[in-house]
Parts: structure tokens; sequence; C-alpha cells
């Protein structure tokens, strides 16, 4: 199973986007900790996760693999 | 609030750096720079990256996000002052996340790994004597009224001295290259991570680096009280050290007598227990 550059870069961007959201919610007094607790506890894996997969995924298709003579 | 949980992950991947140089300079070779745990991440998440044909994928994916959670989880306990059977509850939940990566990968190495982490569920048994012993001097399991009671009387470490001796063994036997660290033992690859490479790898660098950070934090808000968050670095690095000199000087201890000295030192805080709470 390999995700794609795209879906991995759209997941990363709303996972940080999520915990970003939260975070700064609470800090400005709008949000409950709890709440941005448990956001950050769920979007946080997603996010770090995603990152890697989206650094790491090949923009183009890989080379044709060796295949004897 | 995110920037407690990247500061988490970093400081516990030098933690971890630390404790490996460490390891090597009393072992006398030169060892790693104190940043290669945080360049191993890094150097993991650049590799390339998929999921085993043999493998259950869903678990195999699962399981390291739960590990991420868990212990991002158990970091928010210790900055609400939360309770202390939360932060412990969130320990029981590692043990899924240790079973789950080495079943779900389908090696038998993994799977060597994750019977191993069954066999090794008994570094939980210390951990309700200290629990427990906890309870029975402060009459309380919030971390915020452990911590007032340690303002009235002096830190827990000399009132609770056996139970501190616990929770140190159960914070020795996370630890990389500890005596107890059966599940991870060179005999078997890498045991139950042995399938978990590329992000997988580094995500899971991730989260037991907050492990690290979120147990040495707890045995000092536990143990030694509040303190400011320099001195509290700094007494984190020594208890980190004290663990160094354990898993530089100790061979790997077979699964069988893991088991036998963490279920001993249960037993014995068991005795402290009766003694100091239950009989009187």
């Amino acid at each position: 199973m390999t995700m794609k550059k795209q879906t991995a870069g759209a997941v990363t961007v709303a996972a940080g986007i999520v915990c970003v959201a939260a975070s700064v919610a609470w800090r400005l007094g709008l949000m409950e900790t709890w709440i941005a607790i448990v956001l950050n506890v769920v979007a946080f894996p997603f996010f770090l996760v995603a990152l890697g997969l989206w650094w790491n995924a090949a923009e183009k298709e890989g080379d044709t693999p060796f295949i004897g003579y | 609030m995110i920037e407690y949980l990247i500061f988490a992950v970093f400081a516990g991947l030098l933690l971890h750096g630390i404790h490996r140089k460490a390891i090597a300079r009393i072992q006398g070779r030169p060892g790693p720079p104190v940043w290669q745990e945080i360049l191993h991440a890094l150097k993991f998440s650049f590799k390339e990256t998929w999921i085993p044909a043999t493998a259950s994928e869903t678990l195999f994916v699962a399981v390291v996000l739960i590990a991420i959670g868990v212990w991002s989880t158990a970091l928010f306990v210790l900055l609400t002052d939360g309770s202390l059977l939360l932060l412990f509850a969130v320990y029981m939940l590692h043990k899924i996340v240790e079973h789950g990566l080495g079943l779900s990968s389908g090696s038998p190495y993994g799977k060597f790994g994750a019977i191993r982490s069954v066999m090794s569920a008994a570094s939980e048994i210390p951990l309700f004597a200290t629990i427990a012993a906890v309870y029975l001097v402060t009459g309380s399991l919030m971390i915020s009224d452990i911590q007032a009671w340690q303002v009235a009387h002096g830190p827990l470490l000399f009132t609770a001295l056996p139970a501190a001796i616990a929770l140190y063994i159960v914070v020795l036997a996370k630890m990389h290259y500890s005596p107890f660290a059966v599940i991870e033992s060179k005999e078997i690859v890498s045991g139950n991570v042995t399938e978990h490479f590329g992000v997988w790898r580094a995500a899971l660098d991730a989260a037991f680096g907050l492990k690290t950070f979120v147990l040495l934090y707890a045995f000092i808000l536990i143990f030694l009280g509040p303190m400011p968050l320099l001195l509290a670095a700094a007494v984190m690095v020594l208890l980190l050290l004290s663990l160094s000199f354990i898993c530089a000087l100790t061979p790997m201890l077979s699964p069988f007598d893991t088991v036998t000295i963490q279920i001993g030192v249960a037993g014995l805080i068991v005795v402290y227990v009766l003694l100091a709470g239950v009989i009187p």
C-alpha cells in the first residue's frame, strides 16, 4: 500500500491545521483545555506520519525493475 | 499546545542520544553524538516505506498512530496535573502497542518480541504497587495533590523510598538497552519493531522519545515534587545518566529472569505497603 504524495500532503496540512488551530484557540481562551487536548492527541499522530509519507513519496513512477537476462 | 508535543518529542530523542552516549563512554567507546537519535529519526523518515506483504495492513499502521497518541495523552495528563491512574492507564495501552507492533508484522522476529512483551507484563506489577504506596502516603492519586503534599512534607522519595525504587525499575524496564528490554533483544533482530522501517520507524522513534520524556518527568513530579523547568531538565538528565549506568554495566537478562526480578520487586513493595499503610 502506498499513499500518493498529494493525499499525504493533504492529510499533513489538515492535521497540522487542526493542531495549530486548537492550540491557538486554547491560548486565546476560546476552547476548553480538554477539547484542545483531544484534538491535538487525535491529529498529531496523523500529522507526524503523513508528514513523513509526504516528503518520502515519489512524484514520478519508479524505474522498471530488472527482470533478468 | 502542539508546541509542548514537538518540544517533548525532540527533548525525548535528545535524552535517547544522551543515553546512548553515556552507555558508550561507560563502556570505553566514543559513541555517537548526543543528537544522533534526532538525526536517526529524520533519516528513517526519508527511507523508502511500504507495508510488508505478510503484515496486517490496518493494524501495522494503526499501532504506530496509537503509539504517538498514547504518549501524547500521557504528556498532557502530566502537564495538566491529572490523575496518576489515568497516566498509568496510558502505560497499560502501551502494552497493546508493543503486542500490536510485533503481531501485525507477520514476521517471526516481531512475533517473538510480541510474545516477550506479554511475558514482560510483569513489569506493570511494580507499577500497581507504586500507585498503592503513593495513595497510602499522600491520600490522593491526583498529581496536583501529590505535589501539594510534597510542598508541605518534602519529597516523596524520602517518605516512600521503596515505591520510588519500584517506579525507577519500571522506567528502567522501558529504556533502550535496559537489562529488562527483552522485547527488542538482539537475538530476535529488533524484536517487535523489526518490520517497522522507514516512516513507520521514524514515527515510532518519535513516540518512544515522548515516552522517555514522560516517564522521567513523571518520576520527578511524583517523587521529587514541583520544580522550575531548567532544574527539572537537569534532574531528568541526572536520572537518565543513572539509568544509563545500569544499562551499560548490566547484561540483557533472560525473559524469565526479568519476570522473576520484577515480581520480586512488586512483592517487596506489597510488604512495604502492608507494613506502612495497612498493619498500623
